[in-house]
């Protein structure tokens, strides 16, 4: 992945996540520098695209970041809801991400696919991939993470 | 307008989100069904008469394009009018979904706007 594609991929990547945090969360989200202590999850989610590039995009979330868009985008109290309530509302974000993105690289045209979202424990359930670019991002005031990897 | 809708989605979120987007674009009145994958909803058409069908494309189990084409050889669904509700992460394109009789597409994450204009529209 050369230079210019690399910023044209993040670029996208960075206005899908404002985009659908914003329409799905009423989250107003912004790409950071990276915090200086290192953030803590619990589990990570993510997609593939197939095209119009292949690649992955891993979504790191803590906790607070989790229960301010669960809470948002369900209207209700973070203790009333469910684990599947949550799990799925995340899945579901970056499912919209993903699609926001790569519809964006593809001009709108059809082609783009996307896999169905999973949920994982551990980055090394991954197949290891050598070409990945961390955005770091704050979500009114809290601290999380994207990963963009492949052969965009 | 539409009395009885279904969603067919594998996401409750989305499936909670596109009902109350269709509440709010003025179908407060219809009453809504719910399935998670093109399996489901078939099996609910069974015994079930719907007046608009709300699909997603990417589900398990069957998805959306193979349960629409179902849909059009049924002689009970042939003619219901269907959208599609997707983050356009299909390889199929909106005219191939228009030509199995989809009225039309409408692209995630949904607005009331969204839906109230494509409801004008259809």
């Amino acid at each position: 992945m050369d230079r210019q594609s690399d910023e044209r991929w993040i670029g996208a990547l960075v206005e899908a996540a404002q985009k659908t945090f914003a329409d799905m969360a009423f989250i107003d989200v912004n790409p950071t520098e990276p915090p200086s202590e290192p953030l803590t999850f619990s589990h990570v989610i993510s997609i593939e695209f197939r095209t119009p590039g292949t690649g992955r995009i891993l979504l790191f979330l803590p906790q607070e970041v989790k229960k301010m868009v669960a809470e948002n985008i369900y209207g209700r109290d973070w203790k009333s809801l469910r684990s599947e309530e949550i799990d799925d509302c995340l899945l579901e974000l970056l499912n919209v991400l993903a699609g926001n993105m790569v519809d964006s690289l593809g001009g709108g045209q059809a082609g783009p696919t996307i896999s169905l979202p999973e949920l994982l424990f551990s980055v090394a359930d991954l197949p290891a991939e050598s070409d990945c670019d961390d955005v770091h991002f704050d979500a009114e005031g809290l601290p999380f993470k994207a990963t963009l990897c492949g052969n965009q | 307008m539409y009395s009885t809708i279904l969603v067919v989605d594998d996401s409750a979120t989305s499936r909670m989100i596109i009902k109350k987007c269709f509440q709010m674009a003025g179908l407060e009145d219809s009453s809504f069904l719910e399935a998670e994958d093109g399996l489901k909803a078939a099996a609910m058409l069974q015994d079930q008469k719907v007046d608009l069908i709300l699909t997603d494309l990417k589900m398990p189990k069957m998805d959306g394009v193979t349960f629409i084409k179902k849909l059009r050889v049924w002689p009970t669904t042939k003619d219901t009018p269907v959208i599609v509700i997707s983050s356009m992460g299909s390889d199929v394109s909106e005219v191939d979904l228009k030509a199995h009789g989809v009225i039309c597409v409408l692209k995630k994450p949904l607005s009331p706007e969204s839906v109230a204009r494509a409801l004008e529209d259809g």
